[in-house]
């Protein structure tokens, strides 16, 4: 058993670059180019020179203009292949080269400073990061002519008492009059440290899937990982608490079908779970939205996961609104899982109940009692059970349609979110995730198929 | 019970037609579909701005037809001068004034029309003439045919000769080939429980055996008949240009351009389905209460209800509802029964419309699908070694990610200037759902694959396509058109749910998703509402007739319960 779920887990690592491939053929080979789609619409006043400019700048900083299989492999990682960063990072300023076409044909290359963003959490407030971007900018400025070496010392100190550096540790280089390395110095610890690189992983000899360094989103420059983090931290909950929900209906209510099969009760509840089955979730969430928002019945909440004031309420007060809000999502979640369990639960219970050993029960003179609860329903539950690992990346998938429609900050909502953005970092790593999710749903509804039902040998 | 009908022994389609006949849920899912598709494919008859027939004196048509008869004559003249590529210039002149002339003399009696003739005369004399290089002829002539232009032109007027009203059928001109096609062929399918009963009794003589005969005949004669219909339309009418949606008769007819000598007859809804009603922007349905209008176009009730501002009195300004030709009154309950979009077009003509979107991309992309799945399926169960071992990891693959996201990943990176996002979606969507149905197709091969009937096959020596196409492929064709109806349903639900979410169909173009994507306000409720209910709908139909099927075709039936 160890070995076979040693054996799958191993098999998963292929699957999952598999996975990647795919993604990312989709991303290539779909029609049109991915840079035209990420760049957006063109503004009628732009100029197509402009546009064209736009759409070159946009592909240089992303690296879309190397090789397709470099994109590929420094995606997937383990090892950075653009340690140096793509061409126009390896300036020690902080500037790009561009070439221009003047009027009489001569090419003029230019130096065009790029902006200094700030680096994630660096200072929690925003003076802070406003006085590391003013004191960085300001020795961008003075770097390529290094005359005033007391303002370059300056500004040097100061930005070290705010980003906890110290480039000259032993004051050798002031001492040394090399001013010019120690704005290097400073501007190589930029680029390390949050600087906005290509395949944003710096001078790291590590970096893509396989060292788990998902990028960072393309516009924000904020990392990808953390943010699906904190927005796993809705959507699991939500997701789980759909799937108990489902569970906690769909039993009962399936014994109850097979209990009365044939009958006319029977009829009516399973046209009523294929019909709910049937509705299309988004609508249905559409639905509960007109009907608790706009119809004027104010019981719940209808958009988002907490209220306005949520930040002012005490601990309880915080957990009810939650909860408040929460409930609308999770029956969209739910019915449909409902639904599908149910019916898995009466076809189950149905074959068992038609087996030889219930009628040795029955005929043994058990009450129905001990024979549909004891019997039978044990026996029915495992295919039931079992159901429950591949459900969870269902969830997570159909979260996306769920979170988009109550406005939850959860992983669907985000993965649509890249998806309107255009961006690559962010659609990547959603899908894998939800790749790698279904992939260990699969094997654990293997591994508890074969522990519960003991025919079944993985050997 | 006669002789003949106890020797008949009932094959499996018998059996599955009389398991079918027993679900009344199965007959109403498939009634309501039918009822769907027909929406759908007689949707120019049920929604549209097109008069079925016209019987008028188009006068601005006339008008500007006699107004430019001195235009085009005179620009002949100075075409004479001109020595290099004139003659094609004045080829194309004289075509315009042929066109102008077929205006005007189908609105002229023959007497009346006689002058046209004239300067038909003097314009091809002066053609001749420029031909054979005599160049004082043609200025005379030219000039008479400027003269007796400019006297037509005060002559014809509508005013002094009397116009004939012209007929003509604008609906029946602007419909395709195609759709005339699946016109006559819906007509079949729906009329089917009327004649095929008749045939059966009359031509068939209840002979059984003669019925089973012909089943798969009147499929071809219905099929044929329909493409005969369509290739006769595209005969004797043509493919109608591609213009923008919107046809000027109606706004013809209430400005009294277009004079009508009985009022034309225009379709139940009476609009098209990009036509704007710049006043009616996110009305609601028009019976309910909010959606009363006043005489300037104000909301009289409702969450819209227009209140003077507050320091000057002053109303906000609106516009009147315009009410054109053939439409219901501004605050007839019949007007928007559905409401309408941001822009003002009717949502349910546009829920009309959009059902023929909805409904196609769900059959394509299912038969799309199931094509691709048969031929991996087949290829790995069939032929098995590598073929199989690579199409079960790429399976794997595919099927490790919902199939959801990798659908709105690929419509998200398709330029939609490149491919049409209708098209795209059904390719997309086909791209990514076939691993069912070949996992499926696989397991059917690999048990068939070695059952006497298929080794007897090969060893006939026939090739592995033929035993496949002829002889396996059939006996595993039940559970592939179950999947394939479940396929049309799944369909129409992703390609409602990436339109909605934004990366499908697109304006002027509408599917029942991008409906919904209307508007996000929980105040347009209907905009939410409708296409919601006809997605459901149609996707219960769906999964009833799929369910029926795949209990009917299961061997293991109880066949006499």
């Amino acid at each position: 058993m160890t070995a076979y779920v040693l054996r799958r887990i191993l098999l998963m690592v292929p699957t999952t670059l598999g996975v990647a491939v795919v993604i990312f053929a989709l991303y290539h080979l779909a029609p049109g180019d991915p840079a035209v789609v990420m760049t957006g619409s063109v503004d009628s006043r732009e100029g197509q020179a402009d546009v064209d400019a736009r759409i070159a700048g946009f592909r240089r900083e992303h690296g879309l203009d190397r090789s397709v299989l470099v994109q590929f492999l420094d995606w997937v990682g383990p090892f950075n292949l653009s340690r140096d960063g793509h061409p126009w990072f390896t300036s020690p300023w902080t500037e790009r080269e561009v070439t221009v076409e003047e009027w009489d044909g001569r090419e003029v290359t230019l130096g065009v400073p790029l902006p200094i963003a700030p680096p994630p959490g660096l200072g929690d407030d925003a003076s802070g990061e406003r006085a590391y971007a003013r004191l960085l900018t300001a020795l961008h400025d003075l770097a390529p002519v290094p005359a005033d070496r007391t303002e370059i010392e300056r500004l040097s100190r100061e930005l070290g008492e705010l980003a906890g550096f110290d480039p000259d540790p032993g004051g050798e280089l002031v001492a040394a009059g090399r001013h010019a390395d120690l704005v290097r110095l400073w501007f190589g610890w930029y680029y390390t440290h949050g600087g906005a690189r290509v395949r944003n992983s710096g001078e790291k000899p590590w970096g893509g899937l396989l060292a788990l360094d998902l990028g960072r989103e393309m516009e924000r420059k904020t990392p990808v990982a953390a943010e699906i983090r904190r927005r796993l931290e809705v959507t699991v909950p939500l997701s789980l608490a759909a799937a108990l929900l489902a569970y906690l209906i769909a039993i009962p209510l399936g014994i109850q079908s097979a209990r009365s099969h044939g009958t006319k009760r029977d009829a009516l509840a399973t046209l009523v779970l294929f019909v709910l089955y049937s509705i299309p979730t988004f609508w249905a969430g559409l639905m509960l939205v007109l009907l608790f928002g706009a119809t004027g019945l104010d019981l719940l909440p209808v958009l988002g996961l907490t209220a306005k004031d949520h930040d002012e309420l005490d601990a309880w007060g915080k957990l009810v609104d939650v909860l408040r809000h929460a409930i609308l999502p999770v029956v969209t979640l739910t019915y449909v899982q409902v639904a599908f369990l149910s019916r898995q639960m009466r076809v189950g219970m149905l074959e068992v109940i038609g087996q030889d050993y219930i009628r040795t029960a029955r005929a043994k003179g058990l009450s129905e009692r001990v024979v549909v609860y004891k019997h039978a329903l044990r026996n029915s539950l495992i295919p039931i059970v079992t159901l429950f690992a591949s459900m969870l990346p269902a969830l997570i998938g159909g979260s996306v349609v769920v979170e988009t429609v109550f406005d939850i900050p959860g992983m669907g909502k985000y993965a649509y979110e890249g998806l309107l953005r255009r961006d690559f970092y962010i659609v990547m790593a959603t899908t894998i995730l939800v790749g790698v999710t279904t992939q260990v749903g699969i094997l654990l509804s293997d591994v508890a198929y074969a522990l519960v039902d003991p025919r079944i040998r993985h050997d | 019970m006669t002789e003949a009908e106890s020797a008949y022994s009932p094959d499996y389609l018998d059996l599955v037609a009389r398991q079918l006949g027993r679900r009344p849920l199965f007959k109403l899912g498939a009634a309501v579909l039918a009822l769907l598709y027909a929406v759908a494919i007689y949707a120019p008859f049920l929604a549209g701005d097109r008069p079925f027939a016209l019987e008028a004196v188009d006068a601005r048509a006339y008008r500007a037809a006699l107004r430019t008869l001195s235009a085009v004559t005179s620009s002949m003249t100075r075409l004479f001068d001109e020595p290099a590529g004139a003659r094609a210039a004045l080829e194309l002149e004289r075509r315009a004034g042929a066109e102008r002339l077929v205006v005007l003399r189908r609105h002229l009696s023959p007497a009346d029309a006689a002058p046209l003739d004239e300067l038909e005369r003097l314009w091809d004399g002066a053609l001749d003439a420029h031909r054979a290089a005599r160049a004082a002829e043609a200025e005379r002539l030219c000039d008479e045919a400027l003269a007796l232009a400019r006297e037509l032109r005060t002559e014809l007027e509508p005013g002094r000769a009397s116009l004939r009203p012209v007929r003509s059928y604008p609906l029946f001109e602007s419909l395709h080939p195609v759709e005339v096609f699946f016109m006559v062929l819906w007509l079949c399918v729906l009329a089917w429980p009327a004649w095929n009963p008749l045939v059966n009794a009359a031509l068939l003589r209840r002979d059984s055996g003669r019925i089973r005969r012909w089943r798969r005949r009147k499929w071809i004669l219905c099929l044929g008949g329909s493409a005969l219909a369509g290739l006769a339309w595209l005969v004797a009418v043509g493919t109608p240009p591609r213009t923008f949606d919107v046809a000027p008769y109606k706004a013809g007819l209430s400005s009294g351009d277009i004079v009508a000598s009985r009022p034309p007859r225009l379709p139940p809804l009476p609009m098209a389905y990009a036509e704007t009603h710049s006043a009616e922007g996110f009305r609601p349905p028009t019976w309910t209460r909010a959606s009363e209008l006043d005489a300037d176009g104000r909301y009289v009730r409702g969450l819209r209800r227009s209140r003077p501002d507050r320091v000057t009195g002053v109303l906000p300004p609106a516009t009147p509802v315009l009410v054109r030709y053939g439409e219901p009154a501004a605050n007839s309950p019949w007007r928007h029964l559905a409401g309408t979009d941001q822009l003002g077009r009717d949502f349910l003509v546009r829920m009309v419309w959009g059902s023929r979107v909805s409904l196609s991309v769900g059959i394509l992309s299912a038969a799309l699908l199931t094509v691709f799945g048969v031929v991996v399926g087949a290829a790995s169960g069939y032929l098995g070694g590598w073929v199989d071992l690579v199409a079960m990891r790429l399976i794997e693959i595919l099927q490790s990610i919902p199939a959801l996201f990798l659908i709105l990943l690929a419509m998200a990176f398709t330029d939609p200037e490149v491919v049409h996002p209708i098209v795209a979606i059904v390719v997309v969507i086909a791209l990514i759902r076939w691993t069912g149905v070949a996992r499926l197709v696989r397991g059917e091969f690999l048990r068939l694959r070695d059952q006497e009937f298929v080794m007897a096959a090969r060893a006939l020596g026939l090739s592995p396509l033929r035993t496949i196409v002829r002889h396996v492929l059939p006996n595993a064709l039940g559970p592939i058109l179950v999947s394939a109806a479940f396929a049309v349903a799944a369909g129409i639900l992703t390609e409602s749910v990436v339109s909605y979410l934004g990366f499908g169909v697109r304006h002027p173009e509408a599917s029942w998703g991008s409906l919904v994507n209307d508007s996000k306000s929980a105040e347009h409720w209907w905009i939410q509402l409708f296409p919601g209910v006809l997605i459901f709908l149609t996707v219960t139909c769906y999964n009833l007739v799929g369910d029926a099927v795949r209990d009917a075709l299961d061997p293991k039936m109880k066949v006499f319960a």
